[in-house]
């Protein structure tokens, strides 16, 4: 199925994006706060001065040290493995005409290579899974994960977002969000570089939407926010593609203080 | 509750302003529930705290499991936590069903709203939609979707009514007249009053829908249940008759 939006046209890659990166897709996301109530709640974060430096702080010093390189190694595993079933497919067809090979072993061969790109996934979610100290952000992650799996596989139930949501259900796999927008990327067939571009605005705007719900800015503010954050989401993408999966350093303790305060907070509004 | 096996539990929300009384017809509703062999559980959506999840595991604490009733953070956007991303309560359903795999019925509380919260029909099968009398006899008039849409109209605090000159009897007319004969019910909740019709309808209901998924899974275009647990499309049941106090 991948195969058949492996390369949309320009136009459509757009669109889809566009859709994927939306505020509006139904994943959840916009009950995360990244710890941004415990921080005005805590009385840390009073005005909307600070905001900037913060986005650029869980862009830089956490999200591209970790979500976002876990994103692009999904993104990467799930490429290689449509590209091999591609390629599977195709030699299947030379065998059925008679070409020589041994098809029956080459398929094997490539069911092998298919399920190690799934076992590379499993793995590179539990590693992030790992790297995150509060539990309220390890379940914000992970619901909103699933929620994106699911919604996604109903759009297009691409080989990998499928065997992911298996690997879930069966307990495998934690389901975290990112890993599941860098293979919701893929399925739709959005390159590696714009589908983490699109998560990592979106980790902006639901940042300042969060901080205009409780107060923090107006409207206008946010927006200039956003506008202001374009180039750190371009160096969080540049950071996080020089990262390996397997070597997650995300670091900032205040925002890790705040996760865990937050789950004892007595007034939330948000899950993270 | 059913001779016939469901494919998941029937799901109930309940919606309606602030103060309104929904946590407290749940907690009037689930004990006589329990009491009928049914197995329930309870999603609260608090607006800013979890107010209502403390309270309804205060009051249910002894009869229903912890892990029976959870609260969900709705990021305050209570309207959307039901209606156009109900990720959340979606999620935590996946899990509280998966924990639970014998339940019955859930009951999905809404944050307080302003009489226009409709559930997505992707997350609850049939909806219930509680307004007070103190909040006055005209409230039936302004016609918000939730209240309109719901498949049942609970007026609660009817016992207020002379001490702030509401007219139950409009309340009732009007409710009919904007609701097109959907069935309302009258109820004192802290007194307890007017809740077996409240019981009498959610029977009813769940039959209807039971039956519904039933005789899909003899169809083959719509015998599957989707991979989150829904059975598509949404089945509508009948509204029954119209209770009086």
């Amino acid at each position: 199925m991948a195969a058949l939006v492996a390369q949309p046209s320009g136009d459509l890659a757009l669109l889809r994006l566009l859709q994927l990166g939306d505020s509006g897709f139904p994943s959840g996301a916009y009950t995360l706060s990244h710890g941004l109530e415990t921080l005005v709640a805590d009385g840390l974060l009073r005005g909307g001065d600070a905001l900037p430096g913060l986005i650029k702080v869980h862009l830089l010093a956490r999200f591209a040290r970790s979500d976002l390189v876990s994103l692009l190694a999904a993104h990467d595993a799930a490429h290689d493995a449509a590209h091999l079933a591609d390629a599977a497919h195709f030699a299947g067809s030379d065998a059925a005409h008679g070409a020589a090979r041994d098809a029956a072993h080459d398929a094997a061969r490539d069911a092998r290579h298919l399920a190690d790109a799934d076992r590379r996934i499993t793995s590179m979610d539990r590693r992030l899974t790992a790297s995150k100290l509060a539990a309220d952000e390890r379940l914000g992650s992970e619901r909103v994960g699933r929620r994106l799996a699911v919604e996604v596989s109903r759009l297009i139930p691409a080989d990998r977002i499928v065997a992911f949501l298996a690997a879930v259900e069966a307990g495998d796999a934690p389901g975290n969000a990112a890993v599941a927008f860098g293979l919701a990327g893929e399925a739709l067939g959005i390159d590696r570089r714009r589908t983490a571009l699109a998560a990592a605005s979106a980790q902006v705007m639901g940042l300042v939407a969060a901080a205009v719900r409780l107060g923090l800015i107006g409207h206008g503010a946010g927006q200039q926010c956003i506008a202001g954050a374009a180039r750190v989401i371009v160096a969080a993408v540049d950071l996080a593609s020089s990262r390996d999966w397997r070597d997650l350093r995300p670091s900032a303790p205040q925002f890790d203080i705040a996760l865990a305060r937050h789950e004892r907070a007595p007034a939330r509004s948000f899950v993270s | 509750m059913n001779a016939v096996p469901a494919p998941r539990a029937f799901r109930v929300g309940i919606g309606g302003p602030v103060g309104s009384g929904k946590t407290l017809l749940i907690e009037r509703l689930v004990p006589r529930l329990l009491d009928a062999g049914r197995r329930v559980a309870v999603v609260t959506n608090d607006i800013l705290t979890r107010e209502d999840e403390q309270h309804v595991r205060a009051a249910l604490g002894g009869l229903l499991e912890s892990t029976r009733i959870v609260g969900v953070e709705t990021g305050t956007c209570p309207h959307t936590a039901v209606r156009e991303d109900p990720s959340m309560n979606l999620a935590v359903l996946a899990e509280l069903e998966a924990r639970h795999p014998d339940t019955d019925l859930v009951f999905l509380e809404s944050g307080g709203d302003n009489l226009t919260l409709t559930f997505s029909p992707e997350l609850v099968d049939h909806t219930i939609y509680v307004i007070d009398v103190a909040g006055g006899d005209k409230v039936p008039r302004k016609r918000g979707q939730g209240l309109i849409q719901s498949d049942l109209l609970v007026v609660n605090k009817v016992d207020l009514a002379p001490y702030v000159g509401a007219d139950l009897e409009v309340m009732r007319r009007d409710a009919d007249l904007v609701r097109r004969g959907r069935a309302t019910v009258f109820t004192n909740c802290r007194a307890e009053e007017g809740i077996e019709p409240v019981i009498a309808h959610l029977e009813a209901a769940r039959r209807a829908w039971v039956a519904g998924v039933t005789a899909r899974r003899g169809t083959d275009h719509l015998a599957n249940v989707s991979e989150d647990g829904h059975v598509q499309p949404h089945v509508h049941t009948p509204p029954p008759h119209v209770h009086r106090p």
